[in-house]
């Protein structure tokens, strides 16, 4: 098993870089797909968006200083390639954001990838109503199940600002869950 | 600053944050009876063999093939030879039948690197004697509109202080 800093040596030398890219692509690429897919919501802009991820990490390892876990820093290249991707899709269609999450989510229903229950659905449906931090905070924590100094590190966030936001967004899916439940 | 205070005075139980993810889950499951880790479970799916092809398909976006090298045989270096010779006549007859050019052929940017690159012992003020203005009129410079643009750029590249253009003097 290679250790981090041995990887990314790997991929900043020319001569070991494509092998040491296969192993980074395959130890990563389902946790960004995971990632992406949480925020995209439909396969293929989250293939789209996970494929636009590797391609900027292969063309900026050298850039990588090591400031922070390599993961991290492609958690929040995937992060922001994601939201890149919807803010270019929203205003391709001339919509704002919030439409865009409610066509997504309609598209949802439908989606043959998608096979979450109804609450799972409701779950999604309150998330969307989060504005972009809070949803990204809690996709991260309760999903992802990353620590708050990983997600610090990923948004640019103080671990206390993540917390408090994580319980804001918490209580606005408890509270959007309880007026929806019709089931 | 500890995480648990938020600088309003106001303090939270140890480990308060880190147990509300499971709090949430409990509640939740207590609504809609429901287990927490169904809720928590991957509700999307990916096609068949999508991460197997995934890693694939990504290298062959990033493979950057090396260029072909065609090898010539004998026969076509002499072709080649030919019609490289038959360009260079073609070249070196436009060059030579090509007029001279005119003062009107050149382009300002022409002017200004040879003025830069030059070394000439004319001041302006003999360089403006020089310059013919009988067929200049005082509107040619007056209608010669420049756009900020030029302006900005031209002020950019030759005032270094600003105070150079400050022409009002206040005196005490």
């Amino acid at each position: 098993m290679l250790t981090e800093v041995t990887l990314i040596d790997q991929l900043k030398d020319p001569k070991t870089q494509a092998k040491a890219f296969e192993v980074l692509v395959s130890t990563y690429k389902q946790r960004l797909y995971w990632h992406i897919r949480r925020i995209v919501l439909n396969h293929d802009d989250a293939d789209d968006v996970l494929q636009n991820t590797f391609i900027k990490v292969y063309r900026n390892i050298n850039k990588f200083k090591g400031e922070s876990k390599l993961y991290s820093w492609m958690y929040r290249i995937s992060t922001n390639e994601a939201l890149t991707f919807l803010k270019a899709k929203s205003k391709k269609q001339g919509i704002s954001d919030q439409e865009l999450q409610n066509q997504l989510l309609g598209q949802l229903e439908a989606d043959v990838y998608f096979e979450g229950s109804d609450i799972q659905f409701k779950l999604q449906q309150a998330i969307a109503t989060l504005p972009e931090k809070q949803k990204l905070i809690f996709n991260m924590k309760y999903f992802d199940d990353l620590k708050y100094e990983e997600i610090s590190q990923i948004l640019d966030t103080t671990v206390g600002g993540l917390k408090a936001s994580y319980h804001v967004a918490s209580k606005k899916i408890e509270a959007f869950l309880k007026t929806e439940q019709t089931f | 600053m500890n995480d648990n205070k938020i600088n309003n005075g106001f303090n939270i139980p140890k480990g308060y944050f880190d147990k509300f993810p499971i709090e949430l889950s409990e509640k939740i499951e207590k609504y809609y009876s429901i287990d927490s880790s169904e809720l928590q479970k991957e509700i999307f799916k990916v096609p068949d063999s999508y991460f197997e092809a995934f890693s694939q398909n990504i290298h062959l976006k990033l493979d950057v093939k090396k260029p072909k090298i065609i090898t010539l045989n004998k026969r076509y270096y002499s072709i080649a030879a030919s019609i490289a010779a038959a360009i260079a006549v073609f070249i070196i007859f436009k060059i030579n039948t090509k007029q001279a050019p005119t003062f009107e052929d050149l382009t300002s940017n022409m002017l200004e690197s040879y003025f830069d690159d030059s070394e000439y012992d004319f001041n302006e003020n003999e360089l403006a004697e020089l310059l013919p203005l009988q067929e200049v009129s005082i509107n040619d410079i007056l209608n010669n509109e420049l756009n900020q643009e030029e302006i900005v750029d031209y002020l950019d590249e030759n005032i270094t202080d600003m105070y150079e253009l400050n022409t009002i003097y206040y005196e005490d």
